[in-house]
């Protein structure tokens, strides 16, 4: 199991890597020239040489890609253009509200969809099914911001219940905090939600017609424990798995939400940092949360032998 | 028709012993888009307390689905369930899905063929026996546990205490019949359904499992009815039978008379397909096939003997009219017009 | 609910089998209808959009700013007047030519580089650790940075839709290809010059057909959402041109005066892809109902 885990380990740094080339080679190529961006206009041609001197900039590709990597590894990420600032910083004042966001929308992804997955295979062909199939659909063919938006018509505007934006810390308390999560959490789910409880659906499907569940079926019990506590743990893995690539998902839809419901996380930095052509904030951003991505993706591998006893590393 | 009339059935139970289970015209039949399937067609049989009682006929001819009709497990649409099914008196055709489930694996309980899929494959053996007792009884925690680990030991698992935390993929397949047999009757019920317990084992472990399904059925006070294709494992393990043939019961007989003296031609073709001494091995799978013949569609109504076709004894009178189940010899039945000729076409 | 396999046996009469088999298909078939339906209304919109149209997309009339929808201006007026149905029509012939582009672009290099990788195991071995790592960035944000460093134009949205769609292409065809190779009638060793363009011929092009079809479809919805999402967010289709998500870019100002300007917009957007999206399942269930239960 250890040996798995490191094995496992060992395996992303090659993947690690090669998003670290992507990542860094996209903006090697960016057009423009950096060092002409932070010397500013006023700058003359020797002082915008002496930055790209300071900067490295002036070295061969591999031999930058090399430092910029050495210096990612320390966990140093490189300054933003226009603060000066270093980027980890930035990212870690930001931290805060993404994480809220990404944690709600989580749970509530889990706490809904996956039900909802199971009564849709467990009333297969009836109405039920049809309606959380349609939802499924439905909730993947709109785009984050329009289903944000029409949350925020609804909720907000037309019977203003909810705030329109903007974030409070849960230091604030708790109710200011929930109420300024619910709606973007649950427009940033909405995708994820149809994703899961699709794949919980076919899976506890299948799942239901082996030859086990029949057995729980003769030992009498109630249908709340025929599917939860044998065709739900049974389909677990796929569930697991795609929640795991639904992740990808949260993580880019984290930047379009913020930038709807104005929450001043992560997502607004790059957002910023786009429209700015901070290029050292979107490299760090990219890479962070790549290797988010990629870890938890890690984790729930691990996951998996406890899920299921039948596989073994 | 004439038949249902003709088929008021003898009473072959050992007189004197109320049945626990109680089948009175059992009609098992699905709606498919080419109309009705009676894949079980007015069956009435008795099984008495700590009766064991065999079942048997080819493949496809409604022996799971008998029993699964018992079970209310038979999925309501498409199939229907009509007659009676009584269980210690009571009626069960009808019952109420909630009313069932408390019957199901407390006073009756069902173990399937297929020991290596049947058991949860992510849940611990001992919880899985523990269920029953759970639901039913009520229990948990450690005395639940104790039941779990006694009822190992019943159906001879060593080291039970270890195999209770233990997986089914780490479990031969025999052990796991052995578990399923376990939580089948962890809640001591009246009755006992064992469908096909053991053709996917191996030969010796078949033997061993048979004992001990007969050992436990003394054991317990439990009834057992045993499906099977396999008339080697009737004759050693069953007091009587009923043969059935695409979804009517064509012959009943205490085991004895049935193989010495069978009364149906369908069961002397089964007796025929089978090995002289089962010692040698079972038949093997869809050896019961070689019955020359088609078995009739299920779905439009059937006129005269359903085993006509098949049936070297056949006449006009078979082609035109359903035999009478009727008392051929004490407590033997038959629904045959040529019963006294069945012997004739043995050995051939 | 299935308690009791259902075995179908050779009893079972085949006329019933064909008459259920005939229901079967005309439910798959009413998915990719209703589909292809709503699609080629919208399609045949945007094409005699401009003759339906009475007002020009970029026409701008400060008098009537953000009216909302009327008889004159069914969709209502954006920030500047202009009418925002012509605007819709006109975008949705970006957006759609952008999913149609990028569902074909990542398709066919998607199918080469597929080969490529089943065909030679260097090759493959380097191709599938760059794919690994580009699936390992999120979508929307690899798109974001590879709008960033290139100037916004319809073709540099293309190529980073295109780029991030790629991985799952390639894997798919070399899924198909690796199958196909260990199939019996190719032995993996003598696969070589004539004899590789023969088999792919013969069996891998038909085989990747049919997953590349649905693949495609869905790769085309994808596209058109994230084309959105970029436009929304400013990195996207140059602002003057009106694609959907530049016509809801400017709408966000003006939420709580003009909702219209988004939630229009959006919902046929939605509709658009969602029509996409169900004739992609329909095509799914029709061309292989092995696939069904997976993506
Ligand atoms: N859902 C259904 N719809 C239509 N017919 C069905 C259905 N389920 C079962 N049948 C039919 O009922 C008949 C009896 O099936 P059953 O499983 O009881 O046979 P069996 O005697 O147990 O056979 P085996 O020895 O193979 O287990 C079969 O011919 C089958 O085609
Ligand atoms: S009734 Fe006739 S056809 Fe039927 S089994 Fe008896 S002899 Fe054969
Ligand atoms: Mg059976």
């Amino acid at each position: 199991m250890t040996i798995y885990i490191i094995r496992r380990l060992l395996a992303t740094i090659p993947v690690l890597l090669i998003v670290a080339v992507v990542v860094f080679s996209i903006l090697y190529l960016a057009p423009g020239d950096p060092a002409a961006i932070i010397a500013g206009d006023q700058a003359t041609v020797s002082q915008v040489e002496d930055i790209r001197r300071n900067l490295g900039l002036d070295r061969p590709f591999h031999e930058q890609f090399l430092n910029w990597l050495g210096d990612i590894v320390r966990g140093d990420f490189g300054q933003s253009i226009f603060s000066n600032r270093p980027v980890i910083d930035l990212f870690l004042q930001r931290l805060e509200p993404t994480l809220a966001l990404a944690l709600t929308t989580t749970i509530i992804t889990i706490l809904l969809a996956v039900p909802l997955g199971v009564v849709a295979a467990w009333k297969a062909g009836s109405w039920i099914d049809r309606l959380v199939m349609s939802f499924a659909v439905v909730g993947f063919s709109f785009p984050v911001f329009v289903i944000g938006y029409i949350l925020i018509y609804v909720f907000s505007i037309t019977l203003g219940l909810l705030p329109v934006q903007g974030y409070r810390s849960l230091e604030d308390g708790f109710l200011p905090f929930i109420s300024h999560l619910i709606l973007p959490s649950l427009a940033l789910a909405m995708s994820f939600m149809a994703l899961v409880a699709r794949i919980t659906r076919a899976s506890v499907l299948e799942v239901l017609a082996q030859d086990h569940i029949r057995t729980a079926r003769s030992k009498g019990l109630t249908t709340g424990k025929l599917l939860f506590s044998h065709a739900l743990p049974n389909a677990a893995v796929p569930i697991v798995t795609i929640i795991g690539v639904g992740i990808a998902i949260l993580l880019g839809g984290v930047v379009v939400t913020e930038s709807v419901f104005a929450i001043p996380g992560v997502g607004r930095l790059v957002v910023d940092a786009i429209l700015a052509r901070d290029y050292p904030i979107i490299q760090g951003v990219l890479l962070i949360f790549s290797g988010v991505y990629v870890a938890l993706n890690l984790l729930l591998d691990i996951l998996y032998t406890f899920l299921d006893p039948r596989i073994q590393y | 028709m004439l038949a249902s009339e003709q088929n008021t059935e003898p009473k072959t139970a050992p007189a004197g012993r109320d049945p626990v289970l109680s089948l009175v015209e059992l009609r098992t039949s699905f709606d498919t888009f080419d109309g009705t399937v009676r894949a079980v067609d007015r069956v009435s049989y008795d099984i008495a307390p700590r009766e064991m009682l065999g079942l048997v006929g080819e493949s496809g001819c409604g022996k799971s689905l008998t029993a699964l009709s018992i079970m209310g497990l038979v999925p309501t649409p498409p199939g229907r369930v009509e007659g009676s099914i009584r269980l210690n008196g009571r009626e069960l055709v009808g019952l109420e899905e909630k009313e069932m489930r408390k019957l199901r694996g407390s006073e009756i309980s069902m173990i399937f063929q297929e020991p290596m899929t049947s058991l949860d494959p992510v849940m611990r053996i001992g919880k899985q026996i523990v269920e029953p007792l759970v639901q039913h009884q009520g229990l948990s925690g450690p005395e639940a546990r104790a039941r779990a680990k006694d009822m190992l030991d019943r159906v001879r698992i060593p080291e039970a205490t270890r195999r209770l935390d233990e997986y089914a993929h780490q479990l031969s397949g025999g052990m796991r019949q052995r578990i399923m047999i376990a939580m089948a009757l962890v809640c001591r019920p009246a009755v006992l359904i064992a469908d096909e317990p053991t053709t996917a084992l191996d030969v010796t472990i078949q033997a061993q499992v048979l004992r001990l399904i007969r050992d436990l059925q003394t054991e317990m006070n439990t009834s057992v009815l045993l499906i099977t294709h396999d008339l080697g494992v009737i004759a050693e393990s069953v007091d009587r039978v009923i043969v059935m043939y695409a979804g009517r019961k064509v012959e009943e007989a205490p085991v004895s008379l049935l193989f010495r003296r069978p009364q149906h031609p369908y069961t002397v073709g089964l007796l025929g397909s089978v090995p002289k001494v089962n010692r040698a091995g079972r038949p093997a799978k869809g050896r019961l096939l070689e019955i020359p013949g088609i078995v009739p569609a299920l779905n439009q109504p059937i006129r005269g003997c359903r085993f006509a076709p098949r049936c070297r004894l056949a006449t006009d009178r078979c082609r035109a009219e359903e035999p009478p189940f009727e008392t051929k010899a004490p407590g033997h039945s038959a629904a045959c017009w040529h019963s006294d000729k069945a012997m004739e076409i043995a050995g051939e | 609910m299935a308690v009791h396999e259902i075995v179908e046996d050779d009893a079972a009469p085949r006329q019933g089998q064909s008459r259920r088999g005939i229901w079967r298909q005309l439910r798959r078939h009413t998915t990719v209808v209703v589909g292809a339906a709503i699609l080629s209304l919208i399609v045949l919109l945007t094409l005699i959009g401009p003759w339906l149209a009475v007002h020009d997309p970029l026409t701008i009339d400060p008098l009537n700013r953000m009216a909302a929808p009327s008889a004159q201006h069914i969709f209502g007026t954006d920030a500047f007047g202009r009418d925002l149905f012509s605007r819709t029509i006109h975008g949705g012939r970006i957006s759609l030519t952008v999913g149609l582009v990028v569902g074909v672009a990542a398709s066919v290099i998607g199918l080469g580089l597929g080969l490529i990788s089943g065909y030679s195991r260097i090759a493959d071995a380097i191709l599938m650790r760059v794919m690994d790592g580009l699936m390992s960035i999120p979508t929307i944000l690899l798109a974001i940075a590879l709008m960033a460093v290139t100037r916004a134009s319809v073709y540099t949205v293309i190529f980073a839709i295109t780029i991030v769609e790629l991985p799952r292409v390639v894997r798919l065809v070399r899924s198909v290809v690796l199958t196909i190779r260990e199939q019996a009638f190719i032995e993996a060793a003598t696969i070589s010059g004539t004899r590789f363009w023969k088999v792919l011929i013969r069996h891998i092009l038909p085989n990747t057909v049919a997953p590349m079809t649905v693949q495609a479809t869905y790769i085309c919805a994808a596209a058109i959402l994230i084309e959105s999402l970029l436009s929304f967010l400013g990195a996207g289709t140059p602002p003057e041109i009106p694609s959907w998500g530049n016509i809801m870019a400017e709408g966000r100002s003006y939420f709580q005066l003009a909702p219209w300007i988004i939630l229009i917009p959006g919902t046929v957007l939605a509709v658009t892809v969602l029509a996409i999206n169900l004739m992609g399942d329909g095509l799914r269930d029709m061309l292989d109902p092995r696939l069904a239960n997976q993506v």
